[in-house]
């Protein structure tokens, strides 16, 4: 009976058995005969394991669509299950078919690879030995793979794509490294070259799947009495094709852009770096050559200062969350020069300068760190147009928040200078152009005096509620940060900080620097006559 | 007409629905994990997904356009209708076309949205010219695909394997060998700037033939012809062509096997010892090392096989490495990439054993490639796998030990030197060392081999000899991040064995910046090149431009769609490329100095040059 049945299913599908032999061999031709990919391989096994690759997933799909789906599509198995033969010898048979017809394809390829290595490999019996033991099991698990896919009948290609997509997950969303797992390590970069190492964990995990997908595949062809598997095998509705065309669209889409998106990063630890914390400040020092004494203790009172000053710039912007500051000591840089190591922002800010240079400015370095750590702590959101002005403001007004507008002339004379006549509300909504135009130092001078007046107005307290919805609200890298800034722009958060609009405050603004110019000695009036009434 | 019309748009609604939800859910995944208004334009994304979104809902579109009226058995209903067969294809080609035109559409959406979220006050105007470029382009080419798929959808139940060989033979066209093929390429097409004419008249042409072909099938279409065609398979013929087709079969299959093993078999005696095929090669075991080898290469290959082990032994020794299980393959018959000495894979080595190459050469290609096998070993593969961010380590680290173990100080003076004058023409940054596709895009991709030797020697210095074996080894520890490339990749790696990467790009610079200063001279020697760039009727021609002396003979790097090709000058100096080898509109080059005191040409930062702007030089 069996031997009928075999022969039933050869003659049944002896042209597209033939094909796909055909196939499976052109395919080979292909690979083994393309110059290119021989000189970067330098062995013919390796064309071998690109016909695994390409052509025996997809001869292992036409094989079960043969042997499987259009036996249960064209109810021909209700023929078949009337013979006096259990069902389960009759699905053996068809995957023991299968599974031979495939073992010779790739029996055929091994052969005509191994005959080619000629004068280019050396080939022992444990080469040959490990080379088609892989061979094997990758093949059993395609095929085991392929045979249950062919027992989903009309949700083979939703099955197709949930199982690419729940192999694919771990690798997008976790720590995986799909070259190093299960069957894909079995036939990876080591396949053609590996000649004494058994393989045995990728083996048997590939043998596992393998033993998986059978029963997987055995499961569907016998329960309740293979009426599963005839319900599966009927044609789709033209609505339910639609609704399953668009989820596996969309599940292909969404993976493929978070895993353009996605963000490898891990946390900076600096090998033989001193850390010094201060409050929710932690910064780590290190030097890129060995350093000296002095070096040491310079590069240990700045990052003390630096510390000390971002701990108070927490305190005040009333946030326990900085990011970890990086300070790298590098000798070979000149005393201005401040280089930004362009870390992800999740990972904290890290900058490179050599401290102990005479004409470096610690002020300025401090300026320019505390501008930078809340960048990073805003994952870089703050050098967007609609907080710049804040920021700006922030940087240049926390060295002299202590002082009153009028006790520094010479900033409220760069302010006044900076400031234009008709000095409004859509200035500071177009900040980068204004900066552009004032520079970079007079335009933060000006709208450090804002918040000056603010102070002076309003009280700190104000002050320092406006500052901390612009500068240290908790960001998440998605689009919620973006839809806050349009549902809740800069404007409205120091109207509420404030309890005064913005547009009513721009015009107090500039009337304070007004009087405070007028309060200057006349040496400095007059450099800016533009604000004379 | 207009209802036929109507029907048309009906039917192809779902496609409609499915490229709009592709398009949302796409903009909805980058909603839950990015900024949208930092994010990039599309115009400025890839233009190979759009192009992949383009084949797929063209195949989807013109898989049924055409030939589902007789699958569905409304072929004889449209007949009936007083409408012309043309005039039904012409209307499903315009619906189809319509459908299509989403893509183009949605893009444009794409661009105008993210201009708005993403602009800032000094942000450039939205640029209608580009995107309405963009914009033709995309549609030439929605309409370019839907004109194959309708013609490969008369392959019936074939469709998809038609589209597949379809795609491959667009591959094998468009990989170099034919200059023309350019012309056809939609991804050249795309990409361009502008709108290329010459890539868009070709491709409308093949395209209305193709659309011919498919109106000529449809036409013929429907009962009488297929009744005729059954006809002929009723004849005595077809039982005695199906024989025969099956006797072609195995006779094609047991040809293309006997054409795929004849391949270098030759008539020889068996080697004995080993169960394998070579004939009329011999093969040698050393201690460490299996040699293969033509015949006639013995006597030149017994010196070098002589002292294989003690090479293998001097890198183990350095990488404290246990030797690989079994031997390590060494192939000296076969060839390598061009400009390459040798090559490795996993533990097959390939050294072209050439009669002018003397022995001291030999063993050091031969260390530089035994020290590849065991930074593969000790890394478990990870460098391997990492190749793109990790290409310069494993260069640098096996021209390092090559020259520290088996080279004179004047061959690692000459291998400084260039290391130096590479610098002289810009700084190349950790970040670009490291990603081997940035390197080639800004400089030069050999510039791995010096400037990672360089790399390696600041890790030396900065943490003793054994720090790349302490780093390699690194790559296979446990619990190990995945998916971490480029300088991400290096400091997490050197954090684990308690290395810092700044101190090691410190003394990177700092040895760079010192060979500079002492090769000061030497580096004079090498003007920086200009070039002059103009069009006559059948080339295009680089004229190089320097000051004083030249050095040697100028060569140019040309920046195909593919890869690179390096050109030599011709006598009067100028590089000459025929047109009909460059249809791209644009050409990205670089020119740089070859001479003997070099180990490579010398290039300069790469230029782009608009060919459309460029006109024939007046006599």
């Amino acid at each position: 009976m069996m031997r009928c049945l075999i022969e039933k299913e050869l003659r049944q599908h002896a042209k597209a058995l033939s094909l796909l032999f055909l196939l499976l061999l052109s395919g080979l031709a292909f690979i083994a005969r393309n110059r290119f990919l021989n000189a970067l391989s330098g062995t013919p096994f390796a064309a071998l394991r690109n016909v695994l690759w390409t052509f025996l997933p997809l001869a292992c799909l036409v094989l079960s669509h043969n042997l499987v789906v259009t036996e249960y599509r064209h109810k021909t198995q209700l023929f078949l299950e009337g013979l006096p033969l259990p069902r389960w010898r009759m699905l053996a048979l068809k995957y023991g078919l299968g599974m031979a017809l495939l073992l010779a394809a790739v029996g055929a390829a091994f052969t005509v690879t191994w005959k080619r290595t000629a004068g280019v490999d050396v080939v022992t019996t444990r080469f040959l030995l490990l080379l088609a033991l892989r061979s094997t099991c990758f093949t059993w698990f395609l095929w085991s793979l392929a045979f249950a896919h062919g027992f989903m009948g009309r949700y083979r290609l939703l099955f197709g794509v949930v199982t690419i997509c729940f192999i694919a997950a771990p690798i997008v969303i976790g720590n995986v490294e799909l070259a190093q797992y299960g069957p894909f390590a079995l036939t990876g970069d080591s396949f053609a070259y590996e000649r004494h190492l058994l393989p045995l964990t990728e083996l048997s995990v590939t043998a596992g799947y393998a033993l998986f997908w059978t029963c997987v595949g055995f499961f569907l062809g016998l329960a309740r009495d293979a009426t599963i598997a005839s319900a599966l095998s009927s044609r789709m509705s033209p609505r339910e094709k639609i609704v399953i065309t668009f989820a596996v669209f969309a599940a292909v889409v969404s993976l493929a852009t978070y895993a353009d998106h996605s963000d490898a990063a891990t946390p900076i630890h600096v090998p033989g770096g001193i850390d010094i914390t201060r409050g929710a400040v932690t910064i780590t020092t290190t030097a890129a050559e060995e350093p000296s004494e002095s070096e040491l203790s310079a590069l240990n009172r700045i990052a003390t200062r630096i510390a000390e000053e971002l701990a108070s710039v927490a305190d005040f912007l009333r946030t326990d969350q900085m990011p970890p500051i990086f300070l790298v000591h590098r000798r070979d840089l000149s005393p201005g020069h401040i280089e930004n190591a362009e870390l992800k922002p999740t990972q904290g800010l890290m900058l490179r300068a050599n401290v102990t240079a005479e004409g470096l400015s610690e002020d300025t370095l401090l300026r320019w760190i505390v501008r930078e750590a809340l960048v990073a702590k805003s994952l870089g959101r703050l050098k967007l147009e609609h907080g710049a002005w804040v920021l700006d403001a922030f940087t240049s007004w926390w060295p002299h928040r202590h002082h009153a507008l009028r006790q520094d002339p010479k900033r409220l004379e760069s302010a006044v200078r900076a400031m234009p006549p008709d000095f409004s509300v859509r200035d500071l909504n177009r900040w980068l152009s204004f900066r552009q135009t004032k520079g970079d130092e007079l335009a933060s001078t000006l709208a450090a005096t804002g918040l000056q007046v603010l102070v002076e107005q309003k009280g700190e307290e104000a002050c320092r509620r406006f500052l901390h919805s612009v500068l240290a609200v908790s960001i998440t890298k998605d689009a919620r940060p973006w839809l806050r800034d349009v549902c809740y722009p800069v404007p409205k958060r120091f109207h509420q900080s404030t309890g005064q609009p913005l547009d009513t405050f721009v015009p107090e603004w500039r009337q304070a620097l007004s009087e405070a110019e007028a309060a200057l000695p006349p040496r400095f009036q007059e450099t800016f006559p533009q604000m004379r009434p | 007409m207009r209802e036929l019309f109507k029907k048309e748009v009906r039917a192809l609604q779902p496609v409609a629905l499915l490229v709009i939800a592709c398009f949302f859910a796409g903009l909805l995944c980058e909603f839950l994990t990015d900024f949208p208004d930092v994010l990039r334009k599309s115009s400025d994304s890839s233009e190979e997904g759009l192009l992949v979104l383009l084949v797929l809902f063209a195949s989807l579109t013109g898989a049924n356009l055409v030939v589902g009226e007789r699958a569905d058995g409304t072929l004889r209903f449209l007949d009936s209708l007083p409408v012309s067969r043309t005039r039904v294809f012409f209307n499903k080609l315009v619906a189809g076309n319509l459908i299509l035109l989403l893509v183009p559409v949605l893009s444009l959406g794409d661009d105008l949205f993210r201009h708005l979220v993403t602009h800032q006050s000094n942000s450039a105007p939205f640029d209608w010219t580009e995107v309405s470029l963009l914009f033709a382009r995309t549609a030439h080419t929605s309409f370019y695909f839907l004109s194959i798929a309708v013609l490969l959808s008369f392959s019936g139940p074939w469709f998809a394997l038609a589209v597949g060989f379809t795609l491959w033979a667009f591959f094998f066209f468009c990989s170099g060998r034919f200059p023309w093929a350019g012309l056809i390429d939609p991804l050249e097409f795309l990409s361009a700037k502008g709108f290329p004419w010459p890539h868009a008249a070709t491709q409308l042409g093949v395209s209305t033939a193709l659309l011919g072909l498919a109106w000529i099938a449809f036409l013929l279409l429907g009962d009488q012809n297929e009744r005729t065609f059954e006809r002929s398979h009723q004849t005595r013929l077809r039982p005695r062509l199906r024989i025969l087709g099956f006797m072609l079969i195995p006779v094609v299959c047991a040809g293309m096997i006997f054409s795929l093993v004849k391949t270098l078999q030759k008539e020889g005696e068996k080697p004995q010892g080993l169960a394998a095929a070579e004939s009329s090669f011999e093969t040698e075991q050393t201690k460490r090392f299996d040699f293969v080898f033509r015949k006639s290469q013995g006597e030149h290959a017994k010196p070098l096989i002589k002292t294989a082990d003690e090479v293998h032994d001097k890198v183990t020794a350095y990488l404290q490495a246990a030797p690989v299980p079994g031997r390590i393959v060494v192939d000296l018959g076969s060839n390598v990439a061009p400009h390459a000495a040798g090559q490795t894979n996993w533990t097959k080595i390939r050294i072209p054993l050439h009669k002018n190459r003397k022995l001291s050469e030999l063993q050091a290609v031969l260390g530089h490639e035994t020290t590849h096998v065991y930074i593969d070993r000790l890394s478990a593969g990870a460098m391997n796998r990492n190749f793109e961010s990790a290409r310069f380590f494993h260069e640098g680290l096996a021209t390092f030990l090559e020259h520290k173990l088996f080279c004179t100080n004047e061959e690692k003076q000459k291998m400084r030197r260039f290391a130096a004058a590479a610098h002289s023409r810009g700084r190349v940054p950790f970040a670009t060392l490291v990603s081997d596709s940035a390197l080639k895009n800004e400089r030069d991709g050999y510039l791995v081999y010096p400037l990672g030797e360089v790399f390696c020697e600041a890790l030396v210095t900065a943490y003793g000899n054994s720090a790349p074996a302490t780093l390699l080894n690194s790559f296979k520890r446990p619990n190990a991040p995945a998916k971490l490339h480029g300088v991400e990749l290096w400091r997490t790696a050197m954090q684990a064995c308690e290395f810092e990467l700044e101190r090691v790009t410190a003394e990177y610079d700092r040895i760079l910046q010192r060979a500079a200063q002492e090769e000061a001279e030497f580096i004079s020697k090498f003007p920086k090149i200009t070039a002059d760039v103009h069009i006559t009727n059948e080339s295009i021609v680089i004229r190089p431009q320097f000051e004083g002396a030249a050095p040697g003979k100028v060569a140019c790097m040309r920046h195909t769609s593919l890869s690179f090709e390096i050109l030599e000058a011709e006598r009067d100096g100028a590089i000459r490329i025929a047109r009909s080898k460059h249809t791209s509109p644009n050409l990205r080059y670089t020119l740089g100095w070859v001479s003997q005191e070099l180990p490579w040409p010398l290039f300069e930062p790469w230029t782009e040059a608009d060919l459309r702007t460029l006109e024939q030089p007046r006599r």
